[in-house]
């Protein structure tokens, strides 16, 4: 178990400077660079401008400029941002709790309902409620977060007269208003990987009523709901582990959108306005820690898996 | 006609099985896999259901624990269970009969374990089901189970998973569960067949041992005539969801009354082998349970059979004591009475 974690660590470790490069790369190649942006309409001279980006190193070769950047990170300094008077990392530090809050709050609801929903589904297979929870985990799966966010901020307030609090809170000022502007983008995101779970934990769970030491359980005389609630539901959840895992990733990028349109100062609207105004450093670390998030979601799902299953644990 | 079997001697028996007859909703209608079944056993006696496979044996064994799946379901007959009809007993008071009165272990121990959990909660899990004990109570009675059924390193066992436990660990685990509560009847469904050979002689010795101590009668279904010989006291032949053939181990297996018991004698290697003959192969294969033949099921794979086997289903006939044969050819007041099959012994 230990070495499938440090070589898990390992491989982390190459995906993400992977990630780093590629992005670094991709980024200098799209047309127009920070101050190209910023300056465009300030009609400051081209000699001046020129001085700006010496100054910057942005007319450096690339590979020095990479070569400066991938050891800066090494030192885990990130540079400074190019449009922010601030370093990359002050602004991570400051922006990433809201991130974290708001991705872990999104998992931590799926993970309240996609599994239990998934094993009454299970349960009641065929029956009308199994049929309405099928359709009603294909319709989340289906709609997109950002909808389910516009929705839910114009019917809330159509319907109720209730808006969102402005003005970002943090949890430990304010745990009300905070958690009132955190549930609603969380609901969003967590609607497709609950519904994703769901589903997986209905298909997983049917197979494993089928097996043969769930009808032992039975042969011992144990009811029903300990067979599935003890025996089957453990058994099923192994597969919707990984699912989580993977689902992990697709509800890190919606959080850049949500936070935009909740109006959360998290990670994820910086790196919005951050890739309008090429701010590359910033782009690049909040792509490394988006990559660091990933993969150390993906490392506890290996923890869970060992301690779910002693199979995974012995080797 | 038709009596369904066994005369009325049910009231000692711990099982009379009675006409039994199980259905399958398929997509083709309700088949029956089973159909007028009927046997006994009795306390302590071990008796073999044995038939190929799609004989029925399975589904009898499953119909008598209602641990059929949801397709399947006891569509006539009795099976009376210590003096009372269980055939269509509520699931709730069916649950207190599993594994406290009628226990049963199936045919491949490598999957019959949950993995995720350990030997002794398993063993634990049936004693709590059914007794009101402590842990630690149950974990003592789980260690002096284990190393009743004699696991080796039984108090390590105890914190084991079911992947670290040899096939025929497993099948020990099993034992030990299926006896925890000293059940009158086991049913064992192909219980070594999954297992390498030398390991079910070991698990065949165990299960008689254990069986003789505590008294259990045992439901042996098998296809195995050899293992039959070495366990039963009676044995039960089944052909296409029907028993055409029971009686004594010994007179059954010298004398068979139906082609088919003799085929099936004849097919076995070590028969074969002692006697230096071919082994013979029964032609044809087992009937279709969507085309079944109407009149005699073995009909068109038997040597033996004439015009009367094809029109009129053959009746059990009774041939003394506990021993019945469903062939028109075992009638013993038909002058024209053929001797059936010569068995090679």
């Amino acid at each position: 178990m230990t070495q499938l974690i440090v070589k898990r660590l390992l491989s982390g470790l190459l995906a993400l400077f992977l990630i780093a490069t590629f992005l670094f790369f991709v980024m200098r190649s799209v047309p127009g660079d920070a101050i190209d942006i910023q300056l465009a309409e300030s009609g400051l001279s081209e000699e001046r401008i020129t001085e700006v980006k010496d100054e910057m190193g942005l007319n450096d070769p690339i590979l020095e400029q990479y070569a400066d950047w991938a050891s800066g990170i090494v030192r885990l300094d990130f540079g400074d941002s190019l449009v922010r008077d601030e370093s990359v990392l002050d602004i991570i530090l400051r922006r990433l709790p809201v991130t974290l809050e708001l991705s872990f709050l999104a998992i931590a609801l799926s993970l309240a309902f996609g599994p239990i929903v998934g094993m009454l589904s299970a349960i009641r297979r065929g029956k009308p409620s199994d049929a309405i929870l099928r359709v009603g985990s294909i319709v989340g799966l289906s709609i997109p977060n950002f909808l389910v966010g516009v929705l839910m901020i114009t019917y809330l307030s159509e319907w109720f007269g209730y808006s969102v609090p402005i003005g970002y809170q943090e949890f430990w000022e304010s745990p009300w208003v905070n958690l009132q502007q955190m549930i609603l983008p969380a609901i969003a995101l967590a609607l497709s990987v609950g519904a994703a779970t769901a589903r997986m934990t209905r298909s997983s769970m049917l197979e494993v009523l089928g097996t043969d030491y769930i009808r032992t359980v039975r042969a011992k005389g144990a009811d029903e709901r300990m067979i599935n609630t003890r025996h089957a539901f453990k058994n099923s959840l192994i597969p919707v582990l990984t699912l989580v895992g993977l689902q992990f990733g697709g509800l890190l990028g919606g959080t850049v959108i949500l936070e935009a349109m909740f109006s959360l100062p998290g990670l994820g609207s910086q790196v919005f306005e951050a890739v309008r105004t090429r701010d590359y450093p910033l782009i690049q670390a909040a792509a490394l820690v988006y990559g660091a998030m990933f993969i150390l979601v993906n490392i506890m799902v290996d923890l869970a898996y060992g301690w779910i299953d002693p199979r995974i644990r012995a080797s | 006609m038709d009596t369904g079997g066994l005369h009325a001697e049910t009231s000692d028996a711990v099982l009379s099985v009675r006409q039994l007859r199980t259905e399958f909703a398929t997509r083709h209608g309700q088949v029956a896999a089973v159909s007028d079944v009927s046997f006994d056993v009795r306390p302590g006696e071990t008796v073999a259901l044995v038939g190929e496979s799609g004989s029925g044996k399975t589904v009898t064994a499953l119909s008598i624990m209602h641990l059929l799946e949801s397709t399947g379901s006891i569509a006539g007959g009795e099976v009376i269970f210590e003096g009372r009809d269980i055939a269509h007993l509520e699931e709730r008071e069916m649950r207190s009969l599993r594994g406290e009165k009628i226990a049963m272990i199936f045919q491949d121990p490598s999957t019959c374990l949950d993995p995720l959990f350990t030997v002794e909660h398993q063993l634990a899990e049936m004693l709590h089901l059914h007794r009101d004990i402590t842990d630690a109570e149950a974990r003592t009675r789980a260690l002096e189970l284990l190393r009743h059924v004699g696991m080796p390193d039984a108090e390590a066992r105890l914190d084991t998973y079911q992947h670290k436990l040899s096939g025929g660990q497993r099948q020990r685990v099993m034992i030990a569960m299926a006896l925890a509560l000293s059940p009158s009847l086991l049913i064992a469904d192909e219980p070594t067949t999954a297992l390498d050979v030398t390991v079910q002689a070991q698990i065949l010795d165990l299960l008689r041992t254990l069986a003789d101590e505590t008294g259990a009668a045992i439901l042996f279904v098998t296809h195995d005539l050899g293992v039959v010989a070495e366990m039963a006291d009676r044995v039960v032949v089944m052909y296409a969801g029907q028993v055409i053939e029971q009686g004594r181990v010994r007179e059954v297996l010298k004398t068979p009354q139906h082609p088919y018991t003799a085929a099936l004698l004849n097919s076995m290697p070590g028969n074969a082998a002692m006697t230096g003959q071919r082994l013979e192969a029964i032609d044809g294969s087992v009937p279709s349970l969507f085309n079944m033949p109407h009149a005699c099921r073995f009909a068109p794979r038997c040597k033996h059979a004439f015009d009367r086997c094809t029109v009129e289903p053959p009746p059990v006939h009774e041939l003394g004591s506990d021993r019945n044969a469903r062939c028109w050819l075992s009638d013993p007041s038909e002058s024209w009475r053929r001797q059936p099959a010569e068995v090679s012994t």
